[in-house]
């Protein structure tokens, strides 16, 4: 993966290509982080590792669903293309009928608990809608006065707690982001490595290659010797001769000879094994 | 027990495989010369050996000098392979292998004959390498001159699927 650097003041920050989206919020959050020493120059934050830790649970966290759902989107995708050319399956044993019945009523307590929620939802909007209209000449009234400018400075307190809270989630969100992906390249970066060095793993990988390169010419080979003999069907049909029934067999001594070949690279190649 | 099933290993070779050993060898033997060209052609142009007067006799053996390895090249690498093994590269990624008639490997004679041989049955239409679907023993003419068989070194066998799938076409 190739890296560029991004420089902030006098320190120079690796960051891979993909997160070059996030540079410019990323560098905001620095910046933020970043302490000022007296010549006026910023200098990255130390480094905390339970600050670290936390980022990266949260980041992992949140591309983790990103990533999910994007799988999940794909998956339902092809498997709805794919469930068009599928029939309802049709077997009648007493164990799948069970089955089937589970399988209804899940899909079906599915479907009831998302109806009433979103009907629980309405009737809950409809009743305050109706409470705060029936209320509202009391709630209006001068007695409540004092009431209402609690509430108001209640609000403006909630709202000046939560907009800091917010500007620090939109800083911390791309920093989160760029960490677990960071994390997780490097993660299968280091599995990668770690496989391609196992001596094992490699031994397995060579013999699997080599019995698939095997197989692959002994069928090219068996396809060979028998397209030897439809050819031969062919121009023999052509030239008006007899089809032939059989080959003729070799003379004793070539036989002979080809069977010691075969035990001498047999008995080669268990030696040298 | 089961009983083994029968192989056709130590048969007569026939014209499909051959063919296809004989292009894998074409495309090795055109590798090698063509590497060995290109070798020759960057020499030449390295010493700036243009045509002039003083280069020419200098570039022209050279160019001699290409054509003779590249000869030395095709002939030693057939003629080499079927006498220590009886199969060059391709022959033996196809499971063939090249025998006199006595069972025996090839001698120097023999190979250099079967060498020219093949020139022979290219001659009249290739008929020299069709003869090998048409003879008992599965000799084309260059077999028949050096007096060689080629067989299957490999325990043979034919295809049940591309077989059953043919009869089903020609029946």
């Amino acid at each position: 993966m190739s890296e560029q650097s991004v420089d902030n003041g006098d320190a120079a920050y690796q960051v891979s290509e993909e997160h070059v989206a996030f540079t410019t919020q990323f560098s905001d959050n620095l910046e933020v982080q970043a302490s000022t020493t007296p010549e006026g120059t910023a200098v990255p934050a130390e480094h905390d590792p339970f600050d670290a830790f936390v980022r990266l649970v949260i980041g992992t966290g949140l591309v983790g669903v990103e990533e999910l759902g994007r799988y999940l989107q794909e998956w339902e995708k092809t498997a709805r293309e794919e469930e068009a050319h599928i029939a309802a399956a049709q077997e009648d044993t007493q164990a799948a009928v069970i089955r089937y019945a589970v399988l209804g009523a899940i899909f079906e307590a599915k479907d009831f608990v998302e109806e009433s929620a979103s009907q629980l939802g309405q009737t809950a909007e409809n009743l305050g809608h109706s409470i705060a209209q029936t209320a509202q000449p009391v709630t209006n009234s001068r007695f409540f006065q004092p009431i209402h400018k609690q509430f108001n400075v209640l609000v403006k307190r909630g709202e000046e707690k939560l907009t800091p809270l917010v500007a620090r989630g939109r800083r911390e969100d791309p920093a989160t982001r760029a960490l677990a992906r960071e994390a997780i390249t490097q993660a299968v970066d280091e599995v990668i490595e770690y496989l391609a060095e196992n001596e094992e793993v490699t031994e397995l990988i060579q013999q699997q290659s080599m019995g698939m390169a095997t197989e692959v010419v002994e069928d090219v080979r068996t396809r060979t010797v028998t397209a030897d003999t439809v050819m031969e069907h062919f121009t023999r049909r052509l030239a008006r001769r007899q089809p032939r029934e059989k080959l003729p067999p070799p003379s004793p001594e070539i036989l002979a000879y080809s069977e010691r070949l075969a035990r001498q690279i047999k008995q080669f190649s268990e030696d040298n094994q | 027990m089961k009983k083994k099933p029968k192989t056709l290993q130590g048969h007569y070779a026939g014209f499909v495989t051959r063919f296809v050993a004989f292009v894998i060898d074409i495309v090795i033997v055109m590798t090698i010369t063509t590497v060995t060209a290109v070798v020759f052609a960057l020499i030449i142009s390295f010493f700036g050996l243009t045509p002039n007067e003083n280069a020419t006799s200098l570039r022209i053996l050279l160019l001699w000098l290409a054509v003779v390895i590249n000869t030395v090249l095709y002939f030693g690498y057939f003629v080499f392979f079927w006498m220590t093994s009886g199969q060059t590269p391709g022959k033996g990624l196809m499971g063939v292998r090249v025998i006199g008639v006595n069972g025996r490997p090839l001698s120097f004679v023999q190979a250099v004959v079967r060498l020219i041989g093949y020139w022979v049955s290219a001659l009249v239409f290739f008929l020299g390498f069709i003869w090998i679907t048409i003879d008992d023993q599965r000799q084309g003419w260059h077999d028949t001159m050096a007096r060689t068989y080629v067989i299957y070194s490999w325990k043979a066998t034919l295809h049940p699927e591309f077989l059953s799938r043919w009869r089903q076409r020609s029946s």
